[in-house]
């Protein structure tokens, strides 16, 4: 699967964003396909090289990102990376609450963080963490058509349950992003 | 942070997450000429110094009252030793927010604030150890208490150093741990009178020190739900303005609108808004210092022209006089720009990046709100009791101004869709 000329364009957008903020700044990148996500991700790795990425899907027993800035390396507590985040949408009111009331310690962070959200999970964090959503250095669209039926049988409800299987790692496992997608080789389960 | 001198620099220096502080609030500041900010400012140099006034300040999300109130502060720094408060930089749960915490946190910060080691060797005289001694007595006896494991300052230390460690302690003990958090709340409610006398008693030891009465700067509380701020500032309203220091509370807007309001007020010195940049006045007519308010916002920042002036107008009309939108609008335009390998930002850019957040707010909205939206760009009544007009104000479809009496208007980047629709003239 290809990104569209507007998608390439927006992904170029973002990662002259994420390349050239010095202090905190938080974006949201739209997607809804898996494939397409995928495909994205894959290219922004490559071009914010050498920034390093880390990564956070919330979960039921992950839902608080601030702890998870937190168990970030010294290291990278001093350097600048790219967070991303996955399933926001999935999260509990308790994440909104989080997003919306400590966005002051989200910005006391040198980090970039980048929320992979659906087009229902844009609106909700616009009306749950409003605060939050009014910081954004802006929205990256990589939304399809979805009359395609190949696109259909890459939603991201089916990917939801592919995810799950990798969630806990990735969840748990505090390592640069690029580093465990080459050992994965592609395996991503998405 | 310096002005920009290229499109990189412009992608750092329009920054929306902070506000602005230290050098750029001298050099990036832009003075909005605000009615409201002037008398606030000449409401606190008049008042005798022990005559405490304690004041409202709310405007809509994004209008800019952090960089005003960090302004305020930069401005009455000779008037008044000025303690800032953020609930959420000491990372408190804000969704279980209670008064007391509220006190409990602004005792904190001024014990931590009137015992720094620069604050304290700047000082004439040294504040009476003994005052400092109380409170750590106050700290270790009825704060933490017998129940609460913390850890003791170093017996050696000063008790201004003790002090400032116990500050420390609670801040972290406060924000990290929910039974210690219940514990101290339920022996603080008990004891409000006994902190709000320590509050007083440092204020006053400042005060004598200093020669400056004691400003708390309050802020976050305008990020409280509205039901959560209502039984705040309502229920506790005497005792957020018991002590004797002057303080500026920031309120969500919503609550500004509430009928509940008058009561609320009624424990207040005073209540300040701040209203959103014009770009027109309620006739139409542009108007003309509000154009170049917000322009100053953009040229301030930049040391070249990096802009074309019709890119910059665009941006203007299309932040509707919010600010932080203005930032977020210029700085898309400024890496939309770069992405495309270009020098300056054109109008291409302006427009591109414009289509972006009418995208994201024309998201939020709901078939029947372009009704709503189209009435009041017809009759620009602010309808504080109507629930659907106050909905669209708090999602920033409405946008709030004021010359004499406050008008709303619909948010410019929601107006092609109003005259796609026939709902507002072309």
């Amino acid at each position: 699967m290809r990104l569209t000329l507007n998608a390439r364009q927006d992904l170029k957008e973002l990662s002259v964003l994420l390349r050239h903020t010095e202090r905190a700044c938080w974006a949201f990148a739209v997607y809804n396909t898996s494939a397409i996500r995928d495909v994205a991700l894959k290219s922004l790795q490559r071009l914010l090289k050498p920034i390093p990425i880390f990564d956070f899907t919330f979960s039921s027993n992950q839902r608080n990102p601030l702890a998870y800035l937190d168990t970030l390396p010294p290291k990278a507590g001093e350097r600048r990376a790219v967070i991303i985040f996955f399933d926001v949408e999935r999260a509990d009111d308790k994440v909104f609450g989080i997003l919306e009331t400590q966005r002051e310690t989200f910005a006391d962070h040198p980090h970039s963080l980048v929320f992979w959200t659906t087009p229902v999970g844009r609106v909700q964090l616009a009306r749950k963490a409003p605060n939050f959503w009014a910081q954004r250095s802006g929205t990256f669209d990589f939304t399809v058509k979805q009359e395609d039926e190949a696109i259909k049988n890459t939603s991201p409800k089916i990917q939801t349950l592919k995810v799950s299987g990798t969630k806990r790692a990735r969840s748990h496992k505090v390592k640069p992003m690029r580093q465990k997608e080459k050992r994965k080789k592609g395996k991503r389960g998405t | 942070m310096a002005k920009a001198k290229n499109l990189t620099d412009m992608v750092r220096v329009f920054d929306p997450v902070q506000p602005l502080s230290g050098t750029e609030l001298t050099e990036f500041y832009v003075d909005r000429q605000s009615e409201s900010l002037a008398q606030m400012e000449t409401r606190l140099r008049v008042a005798r110094k022990d005559e405490p006034i304690k004041l409202l300040f709310t405007g809509q999300r994004g209008c800019g009252k952090s960089t005003e109130l960090a302004k305020l502060a930069h401005n009455l720094r000779r008037h008044y030793f000025i303690v800032p408060f953020s609930v959420q930089r000491q990372r408190w749960p804000m969704v279980e927010l209670t008064y007391s915490d509220l006190i409990l946190g602004m005792a904190s910060a001024l014990f931590r604030h009137a015992t720094e080691q620069q604050i304290i060797t700047h000082a004439p005289a040294q504040i009476l150890d003994e005052a400092f001694d109380d409170i750590r007595l106050f700290f270790e006896n009825t704060i933490f208490g017998p129940e609460i494991s913390y850890r003791q300052p170093n017996r050696k230390f000063e008790n201004s150093v003790k002090v400032n460690a116990l500050a420390v302690e609670l801040q972290t003990k406060f924000s990290a741990e929910g039974v210690t958090r219940d514990g101290i709340r339920k022996r603080l409610e008990q004891r409000m009178g006994e902190l709000i006398g320590k509050i007083d008693m440092m204020a006053e030891q400042v005060r004598v020190k200093y020669k400056r009465p004691v400003l708390f700067l309050v802020e976050d509380t305008d990020k409280l739900d509205l039901e959560r701020a209502r039984a705040i500032f309502l229920g506790y309203g005497a005792t957020l303005t018991a002590m004797h220091a002057s303080v500026i509370y920031t309120i969500p807007v919503g609550l500004r609108y509430s009928t509940d309001f008058n009561a609320i007020q009624s424990h207040f010195s005073d209540s300040f808004f701040l209203p959103n940049i014009r770009l027109k006045h309620k006739d139409g007519m542009r108007d003309h210092d509000g154009y170049e308010q917000l322009a100053n916002a953009i040229t301030n920042r930049l040391a070249l022209p990096l802009i074309d002036p019709v890119a910059q107008t665009a941006l203007l009309e299309a932040s509707g006089g919010l600010m932080r939108v203005l930032i977020r609008l210029t700085q898309r335009a400024a890496v939309r720009a770069l992405a495309q390998d270009r020098e300056r930002v054109t109008l291409a850019d302006a427009q591109a990046s414009i289509e972006k957040d009418r995208g994201d707010l024309t998201a939020m909205l709901a078939p029947v709100d372009y009704a709503t939206l189209a009435a009041r760009h017809l009759d620009k009544r602010l309808m504080s009791g109507d629930a659907a007009t106050q909905q669209l104000l708090h999602a920033l479809a409405l946008l709030e101004y004021r010359n004499g009496d406050s008008w709303c208007d619909v948010n410019p980047l929601l107006l092609p869709s109003l005259q796609e629709l026939g709902l507002a003239a072309a």
